[in-house]
């Protein structure tokens, strides 16, 4: 059964890394650059009455970051979609504001393929 | 995807993210009170940390980490936007495009005693927080903001899955390390099982930390919250049990620190050591393994061959693309509409399909052009980079100046862009060294101490137009015209007019500066500028005026693969001549030829004689050696004036131009070669390089090297 991932990132290099990884695995990717995009993303997938099965989003981004992003997912029909915030040390203060805002879960940057594998298989079963 | 082209996508990234640095910090500089440059260098340099954390550049890394903690402290107002921080700043982002381009040549971007150093030129700036950070008006009134120093016991007993639950253990403690100090660190290793037996996934190790910090209790389990609910782990203030002014941590330190910190070493002894470190070559060379010559052509051929691998890959907008598809699309619907109606009665569609075809005419020029554009790119980039050099340049000279940037968004294609950049940097030194007077002259003269450095681009008529202008102190006419006559290019009687001594600086080993200045005077000449601009088939202007700046303006053709020709028949061959070569086109009459010395011909045009030239005679091709040429054309290569004679004008033909040297050896005076549309190949002439072939490498000036002004 396809599976459907949505990657929110600015950053060309972590998207790529990313998508290789979890398409190698058999997930359908769909990408987005900030969250206004990835909120546009959504929208679009809503108008087609698809769904998805997990958000995984950076948090420093432009336009719309990541933490705002996940606000906003919670108030649209994709609240119950797991998100895994994807982000580095530096951005400690920012980990417990993902959680409140209802991250279900961290990942390191820089991960390891067979890492990412693993968590995402945590949220989607 | 393989590994090589993720690295590709990394490395084009790091260019776009590196400028975006550079940028920022320029504007920053301009605008130390807007929040916004700051956080668009902060947001750049995080990607970049991480981005490169993912290709395994980890030392790239690691120093962006840095100068992102040292961006923390200015966004967050502990540090002000000052001059040397900023220059600060800029060194970093000097110092990280290094590391790409080192790692991008497959070297270590940077080795871990450099990388050292460069930490501590960067403490240094954020070790004055203490002295810029506002101290706390009534500290006795926040009690709840405990300020004072805390040690914290911590005990790290992660299950042995925690690698899959998303986290790194050592990400843990360098987030723990930016909280305080880890004063002591104590793995328990006991778990490690044999080598055979370990799972390199499986955690094995537990910690027991010591941690000096400010912050409260709350704070540091922060930094577990996603891991806490399911891994063991104990955090204890124990304050109480560590005196204060003790530091445990000191007999954990390196050699290298502690000689820095007892200022027995400063870094420049340190970076001086880093010097002596030989390369493994220059060993083996010393060793007699390998020989000198080897070695270097060895490298040479490496180096060509990283720069090629870069050098092929550009980045395109993707609706650039998008717009190729669609006429691809387009002409596909065309032809297969011509395809149905051959299949259709032949008489009654013959209209059509002609119509249909001159439809599938117009889309391949669209996508032509559209490839074209493909290839553009905006000159921001090498703007950027020309801003930076100014103001560096202007800081070395003791000079003060504002840079403008008009039309940055003006694209040129990528090959152009990289030719031109050269031609650019020389018209900058030449700017800002003999251009711009220093602030205490400018203040002599009435003008603002600040000098002002123009960089602007602009299309118009087919054409790129780059022009770089300074306010400084003009071209001194004079000082050109006494050179001139010393190098008898002129004669002391000759009358020239403003605009042509302006062109003589063009020339080769032209220079005015009576001394050899630090900046430009490294025995290159603008004539440089005049060199590579003409061999893209461009033009160098130059406007002056004294006392009031000088105005370097080039203008090159869009592209360099597409040509306006002018086709020419030459004894019943046929030529291209690239129009913009192309002053005139007149008829000749024998009595209009003069032969000098019995075998060089002069044409006379505009009240002198210019040397005409008969293509037969010089490439050796096919053609009537009597003189019943009609028409000359004549032509500026810049260097000089001649007519080339010919017999008629055929058409006016934008072409594609092709190499020759896939197939034959690149001709002296051919740039290439064009299909036609009977598919017959016309040779393109190369004006520049068929001056040189004429009249080799001897100066002219127009044609009137004799002094022969009006």
């Amino acid at each position: 059964m396809n599976r459907d991932i949505l990657i929110v990132d600015d950053s060309p290099t972590l998207q790529a890394s990313l998508s290789f990884c979890l398409e190698n695995a058999g997930y359908q990717i769909l990408q987005a650059e900030n969250g206004q995009k990835g909120l546009e993303v959504l929208a679009g997938l809503k108008e087609q009455e698809k769904s998805i099965d997990l958000i995984i989003t950076d948090i420093n981004m432009p336009v719309m970051d990541g933490i705002r992003f996940i606000r906003e997912v919670k108030k649209t029909s994709f609240r119950f979609v797991p998100v895994l915030v994807l982000s580095t040390e530096t951005e400690r203060s920012l980990k417990d504001q993902a959680k409140e805002a209802g991250a279900a879960g961290w990942l390191h940057k820089p991960f390891r393929p067979e890492q990412l594998l693993w968590v995402v298989k945590k949220f989607i079963r | 995807m393989e590994n090589r082209e993720l690295i590709e996508i990394y490395f084009t990234e790091a260019d776009d993210l590196l400028q975006r640095i550079e940028k920022g910090l320029l504007a920053l500089e301009d605008n130390p009170d807007e929040p916004g440059c700051i956080q668009e260098v902060f947001r750049a340099v995080h990607t970049m940390k991480s981005s490169a954390a993912m290709v395994g550049f980890d030392t790239i890394s690691e120093y962006a980490h840095l100068v992102e903690n040292l961006l923390d402290r200015l966004r967050s107002g502990r540090l002000q936007p000052s001059r040397p921080l900023i220059s600060q700043f800029l060194t970093g982002q000097s110092l990280l495009k290094t590391m790409v381009e080192k790692a991008s040549r497959g070297e270590e971007p940077l080795s871990p005693v450099e990388l050292q150093a460069q930490k501590e030129q960067l403490g240094r700036f954020m070790g004055l927080e203490g002295l810029e950070e506002p101290s706390p008006l009534l500290p006795a009134l926040s009690p709840s903001e405990n300020r004072q120093d805390h040690y914290y016991q911590i005990h790290l007993a992660f299950k042995e899955d925690l690698f899959f639950s998303g986290q790194d253990p050592l990400m843990l403690i360098r987030e723990l390390q930016d909280l305080g100090e880890i004063i002591q660190i104590k793995t328990d290793h006991t778990r490690v099982p044999r080598l055979p037996d370990i799972d390199p996934f499986v955690l094995y190790l537990t910690w027991k930390i010591l941690l000096k910090s400010r912050q409260s209790l709350s704070t540091i389990e922060e930094v577990f919250c996603f891991v806490r609910d399911e891994h063991p782990l104990k955090i204890q203030d124990v304050t109480g049990r560590f005196p204060e002014g003790v530091d445990p941590g000191l007999a954990e330190k390196r050699i290298g620190d502690l000689l820095l910190e007892e200022g027995i070493i400063n870094p420049q002894d340190l970076q001086e050591a880093i010097l002596e470190q030989k390369k493994i070559g220059q060993v083996l060379v010393e060793k007699g393994k390998v020989s000198e010559n080897t070695l270097s052509r060895l490298m040479a051929e490496q180096e060509k061959s990283r720069t090629q691998f870069r050098k092929s890959t550009i980045r395109v907008d993707t609706h650039k693309l998008d717009e190729l598809a669609n006429f691809v699309e387009e002409l596909s619907v065309n032809l297969s509409r011509v395809s149905h109606e051959l299949e259709k009665n032949a008489q009654s569609s013959y209209r059509m399909v002609m119509e249909e075809m001159d439809r599938v005419e117009q889309n391949l020029r669209e996508i032509r052009e559209q490839v074209m554009r493909v290839r553009m790119f905006p000159l921001e980039g090498t703007f950027q980079r020309l801003q930076r050099m100014a103001r560096d340049l202007a800081a070395q000279e003791g000079k003060d100046l504002n840079i403008e940037i008009h039309g940055a968004e003006t694209e040129l294609d990528k090959d152009l862009i990289e030719q031109i950049t050269d031609p650019l940097k020389h018209c900058i030194r030449n700017a800002v060294d003999h251009g711009l007077e220093p602030p205490e002259e400018r203040q002599k003269k009435g003008k603002s101490p600040k000098g002002l450095l123009t960089l602007e681009a602009f299309q118009r008529e087919g054409k790129i137009f780059v022009r770089i202008s300074d306010d400084g102190r003009g071209l001194d006419l004079d000082a050109i015209f006494k050179k001139a006559v010393e190098n008898r290019l002129l004669s002391p009687e000759a009358q020239p007019t403003a605009a042509e001594l302006q062109r003589l600086i063009l020339l080769p080993g032209f220079s005015t500066s009576r001394e050899v200045s630090d900046l430009s005077g490294r025995g290159v000449g603008l004539d440089v500028v005049q060199d590579q601009i003409s061999r893209l088939g461009g033009l160098v202007e130059i406007f002056s005026s004294p006392g009031r700046g000088t105005t370097f303006s080039m203008s090159i053709p869009l592209t360099l693969a597409v040509m306006e020709g002018l086709r020419i028949d030459v004894g019943g061959e046929s030529y291209l001549v690239p129009v913009s070569s192309v002053l005139t086109v007149r008829t000749v009459e024998e009595q209009d030829l003069k032969t000098i010395e019995a075998r060089e011909e002069m044409l006379r045009f505009e009240e002198k004689y210019i040397p005409a030239v008969r293509l037969e005679a010089i490439l050796g091709a096919p053609g009537r050696e009597d003189n019943s040429h009609k028409i000359a054309l004549i032509l500026d290569s810049h260097k000089r004036r001649f007519a080339l004679l010919a017999d008629q004008i055929l058409e006016t033909k934008q072409v594609v131009i092709k190499g020759l040297e896939a197939n034959f050896r690149s001709i002296p005076g051919v740039a290439g070669g064009a299909i036609l549309g009977d598919g017959s190949v016309c040779l393109i002439l190369d004006i520049y390089g068929l001056d040189r072939l004429i009249f080799g490498g001897t100066l002219g000036g127009n044609g009137r090297t004799n002094g022969s002004l009006p």
